[in-house]
């Protein structure tokens, strides 16, 4: 004789509509959330973003008085020079400083690279009458910390030392660089376009320098040729005329 | 399956307390190893992860122990990880918007909350069981004994690799920093040593239970 078969209980599975509702509703939850967290927090990220780069740009042109000095910001590429308003810096790659009497005191720009871990962003300042480059800032680095952040190559002062007085003259037809910024092994730097690399460090150096190296390359020819248009500061100009009528 | 004895227990400290010692997300049930081995270079850092993770904790916590009868077994876990991503993309907003060296040091950590599993871990078997003050107060224990071991690791990485500590130099100038403890080695080294300290207290407290157990046994 067989065994009388045992019913096995089947487990209730819930209407798929009952699954459907829940994960809307959880996601609907979760989309009103995210937009209410990204408008409230939007506007003050983008002030932040945009105070620091403020800091960064005054923080790179050696000898200026923050508070009495003024910013432009412009687009630069091989098509002209567009100057920017201060809601659309954000695709500026060009910002000039002027001093308090209205005169270009340098030009800063980003310059970025591969780094070990990811890309090393920069800011470097130009000085279009010595030709070279005055201050560099790093703006994010997310390389091994000890060797190749933000505050190990800031702090390390012979490092930073490259960036006082870097060479990047342009070559007398001002199309292109006499010589491109090189970055040389610790300690073998001779010449005044070489940058003598962090010693343990050296892949982070290279991405500054190889950052550096690209954006002179491009930009500088291009500078060159708005160079005059760059040096107006539009801004004492209104100044003066406002002074004058009254 | 959830014991239906253990929901009516009341709210007692050990609610709060066994996240923090007893059942501590790193050092006892060695979860979440994955940022607290890869952000805890300085202090700071490990408050600001610790702290991210305590407000993802009890953000999910809370709303999943407010929907537990709504959601369907089925569909539990994919409800979960969509709720522990909003709080995850809320608090990585905010931290962009507090501090953007913080942000910029955490990096992708912060969105790889999503994927810690002490978060997910206490959504499924506690919050889903519990009511809403309880899955609360165990969320912020745990919550806490996340950051209390981060920081551990964190302040000793960073006052042997850097000799600093918050930022703040200890040592003066002549102190050669042992970078090895802030670079990924020295993560494991600390946390080793971390273990080991845990494991020597567990151990000694258990020969105490059981020395204690045989003098009431012993005869005479």
């Amino acid at each position: 004789m067989t065994p009388p078969e045992v019913e096995k209980p089947v487990p209730s599975t819930p209407s798929s509509v009952a699954m459907i509702s829940t994960l809307g509703l959880i996601s609907m939850i979760a989309g009103l959330s995210v937009v209410l967290a990204f408008q409230f927090t939007d506007p003050i990220i983008k002030e932040k973003e945009h105070l620091a780069l403020e800091q960064a740009v005054f923080r790179v042109i050696p000898g200026i008085d923050e508070e009495r000095a003024t910013r432009r910001s412009f687009a630069l590429s091989a098509d002209g020079l567009v100057p920017l308003h201060e809601k659309s810096a954000a695709n500026a790659n060009l910002f000039a400083v002027y001093d308090a009497s209205g005169k270009l005191a340098g030009i800063a720009m980003e310059g970025a690279a591969q780094g070990y871990q990811d890309v090393v962003h920069t800011l470097y300042g130009y000085d279009p009458d010595c030709e070279c480059i005055v201050g560099l800032t790093i703006m994010k680095s997310t390389d091994t910390p000890g060797m190749g952040d933000k505050k190990t190559v800031e702090g390390n002062a012979k490092f930073m030392a490259n960036f006082s007085h870097l060479s990047v003259e342009l070559a007398a037809d001002k199309r292109s660089l006499l010589h491109s910024i090189e970055t040389v092994k610790h300690g073998t730097k001779t010449q005044a376009w070489e940058v003598d690399a962090i010693s343990g460090a050296t892949i982070t150096s290279r991405a500054i320098g190889k950052g550096l190296s690209k954006s002179t390359d491009e930009l500088l020819p291009l500078i060159s040729r708005h160079l005059q248009e760059i040096s107006k500061n539009p801004e004492i100009k209104q100044k003066t005329e406002t002074e004058v009528t009254q | 399956m959830a014991n239906p004895a253990s929901k009516q227990k009341p709210i007692t400290a050990d609610t709060f307390l066994r996240g923090l010692w007893e059942e501590n997300p790193v050092f006892v049930m060695l979860l979440g190893l994955c940022p607290a081995l890869a952000v805890t270079n300085s202090a700071i850092n490990a408050i600001g992860m610790g702290g991210a993770t305590t407000f993802v904790l009890l953000g999910s916590s809370a709303l999943v122990s407010l929907l537990r009868k709504l959601i369907p077994k089925q569909v539990r876990i994919a409800s979960y990880i969509v709720i522990i991503a909003t709080f995850v993309t809320i608090v990585d907003y905010a931290i962009h918007a507090l501090s953007l060296e913080l942000y910029n040091a955490l990096g992708a950590f912060i969105q790889l909350i999503v994927v810690n599993c002490v978060i997910l871990g206490r959504a499924e078997s506690f919050a889903s069981k519990h009511r809403l003050t309880k899955s609360l107060v165990n969320a912020l224990g745990v919550g806490v004994g996340f950051t209390f071991a981060l920081l551990c690791l964190g302040s000793v990485r960073e006052i042997l690799g850097s000799g600093t500590l918050f930022g703040f130099p200890l040592f003066g100038d002549s102190y050669q920093p042992w970078v090895v403890m802030i670079l990924p080695p020295g993560g494991f080294f600390v946390t080793g040593a971390w273990l080991l300290l845990f494991a020597w207290l567990k151990e000694r407290k258990q020969r105490k239970v059981t020395q204690e157990k045989e003098t009431v046994h012993a005869p005479g």
